[in-house]
């Protein structure tokens, strides 16, 4: 329920970021305002350019969420339609999927992500394309594990001996009995999604300045780190809190959809 | 009258890496328009192989046709494609399955569940046919039509079946095969969804294939009973024949003689000795020889001609000379 509530506040954020602060205050530049202390002007203190710290986080809150809810909606789309072909059809078709997602997944995923945007150019979209690569093989795997459980069921029988082909038994029967574990797992990557894109473009990959991203405001602060720690410490911190509220919102839906739990 | 199904001379193996199953080995028979079969047999007698065959349903990776036909309305379905096939299921031929507990699927509606069937089959029928349609089914199974809008779980074992059955008949199909449509209910209930099944069978002139292990069930509700051991119908005739003839297939009067008399008092079941057949290794002549309380030398070594008495129909070598 605290998952729940906070997330609602940075969704909340996010959406209404023009409201609450004009994004002139976030790409300012004002060398006269480097580095201030928290004051009633800068909540949180102004960074090395002098931008203020608490409108980059808050138009960052739209960057990074859209960044988690995109490239999790891709890969669940895409490792759903893969996972659930290789569970109902299995054989080889089922191999051939999963050892060519095993050998994507032998690749350690940061690194993959980093190949792809070194390949592609740095950039939004790249690091969505990034992102989303590296988790579809772990989507896979749990969507297919899913529907192997639902395929024996002899409802699933009873639907082919009432006439209906694999594309109906498949998105009428199997998909909707599998919606519990693919949900939690969903809710769970956002963050993990979060955090990744935040590496990455702490590491020069991904979202370019002067377009705030947590991610790169850690990177952008950490020559600064010694000075003012309250640079570091925010948006860390708030990747941290989003990532954290999004792992209890998926503990919180795997209770309330598992049944065997109640 | 008009044959709706006719099974000829059906061989279906299954497959495996290490071993080949016998599961259905050379049976032949038909079913009249409005008719009820019984197929009555021990577990692993190929009762349940037969309807998948009929249904074309059978595993595809392990399971093989090997010989014989299906005709259904003069077709062979064994040699037709997926789609006409598919064309038929739910719509030509019926399937209740045993267990209502795990045939419905639980994240739809009962009248989602119905219409779905209808929808595969009637693509141009309105949604508010449709509608009317699941409402006249539902009070049809004795349900009643303002439940349509709840989840299975939310229905007992007897209503669940009915829900299935309805499933199974909403496009009106000519022959509904029943897989053990009672097993897993109590007994009240059973008789009620049978006289349930047996009404909706006149109403609709519909064809029955009953498959049971129950020889009470099928004494009820059949007009023509198969006894299937080991994969062949080794006796088969009227309800008459088979239930008040004298003369019998060895294996059908151990059947019945296993039933506890409920006028005499009983201290043991009088069970047919030994066990089924291993269907990777089945026994040479005779299947049922091994068991057999009647086994001639003959017996042993060639598999019995069917004999057939006034269509009362039996495999062993005993009436051979009758």
């Amino acid at each position: 329920m605290f998952g729940l509530c906070v997330l609602a506040f940075f969704v909340f954020l996010a959406v209404f970021a023009d409201v609450l602060v004009d994004y002139d205050r976030v790409i300012e530049q004002n060398s006269a305002d480097r580095l201030q202390p928290p004051s009633a002007a800068h909540w949180f203190g102004t960074d090395g350019y002098g931008r203020d710290v608490f409108s980059r986080i808050i138009y960052g809150t739209r960057v990074s969420l859209l960044i988690g809810l995109t490239s999790v909606a891709a890969a669940m789309l895409i490792g759903g339609v893969l996972g659930a072909v290789a569970g109902y059809y299995g054989g080889v078709i089922d191999s051939v999927i999963m050892r060519t997602l095993d050998s994507i997944m032998c690749i350690p995923p940061v690194l993959l992500a980093l190949a792809i945007v070194a390949s592609l150019g740095p950039g939004m979209r790249n690091l969505l394309i990034a992102i989303t690569v590296s988790t579809v093989p772990g989507f896979t795997r749990i969507v297919r594990s899913a529907v192997l459980q639902v395929v024996g069921e002899e409802f699933i029988e009873a639907a082919r001996a009432c006439g209906a082909s694999d594309a109906t038994i498949i998105c009428r029967h199997i998909i909707p009995n599998c919606m519990g574990p693919i949900i939690v797992s969903a809710t769970m990557q956002v963050g993990m999604q979060i955090i990744n894109a935040a590496s990455l473009s702490f590491l020069g990959m991904g979202v370019q300045p002067p377009s705030p991203e947590w991610g790169s405001m850690l990177a952008e602060s950490r020559e600064f780190m010694r000075r003012l720690p309250l640079l570091v410490f925010v948006p860390g911190c708030t990747i941290t809190l989003v990532a954290l509220c999004l792992n209890l919102l998926g503990d919180g839906l795997r209770d309330a959809l598992d049944p065997r739990l109640r | 009258m008009e044959t709706v199904l006719e099974v000829e001379n059906l061989y279906v193996e299954y497959r495996t890496e290490e071993e080949l199953v016998r599961a259905v080995n050379g049976i032949s028979f038909e079913v009249l328009k409005g008719e009820n079969l019984g197929l009555v047999g021990e577990t692993g007698a190929g009762k349940t192989t037969t309807a998948l065959t009929i249904m074309g349903l059978l595993p595809p990776e392990v399971s093989v046709v090997r010989q014989g036909r299906v005709l259904f309305k003069h077709v062979d379905l064994i040699t037709q494609s997926e789609s006409y096939l598919r064309s038929v299921r739910g719509n030509g031929i019926g399937m209740v399955f045993s267990d209502p507990m795990t045939s419905l699927n639980p994240v739809l509606t009962v009248g989602e569940q119905i219409a779905e069937v209808l929808h595969l089959h009637y693509q141009e029928m309105s949604s508010e046919d449709v509608e009317d349609r699941v409402n006249e089914i539902l009070s049809l199974v004795g349900i009643p039509p303002q439940r349509k809008n709840e989840y299975p779980h939310q229905f007992s074992g007897g209503m669940r079946q009915r829900v299935v059955i309805a499933m199974a008949i909403v496009c009106n199909p000519e022959l509904l095969i029943a897989d053990e449509p009672t097993t897993a209910l109590d007994v009240t209930i059973q008789a009620q969804i049978l006289d349930m099944i047996e009404e909706l069978r006149r109403k609709m002139s519909m064809s029955m294939i009953l498959i049971s292990h129950d020889l009470g069930v099928i004494a009820e509700t059949c007009e023509k009973v198969a006894v299937m051991y080991a994969g062949e119908i080794v006796e088969y005739g009227s309800v008459e024949h088979i239930y008040e003839s004298d003369v019998h297939h060895p294996y059908t009067s151990g059947l019945f003689g296993s039933i506890p008399d409920i006028t005499k008092e009983t201290r043991r079941l009088n069970p047919i000795p030994g066990m089924m057949p291993d269907p990777t290794n089945l026994p040479s002549g005779c299947k049922f020889h091994p068991r057999c309380p009647e086994c001639i030398e003959i017996c042993r070594k060639v598999a019995p001609e069917t004999v057939d008495i006034d269509g009362h129909q039996i495999s062993c070598h005993l009436f051979a000379e009758v």
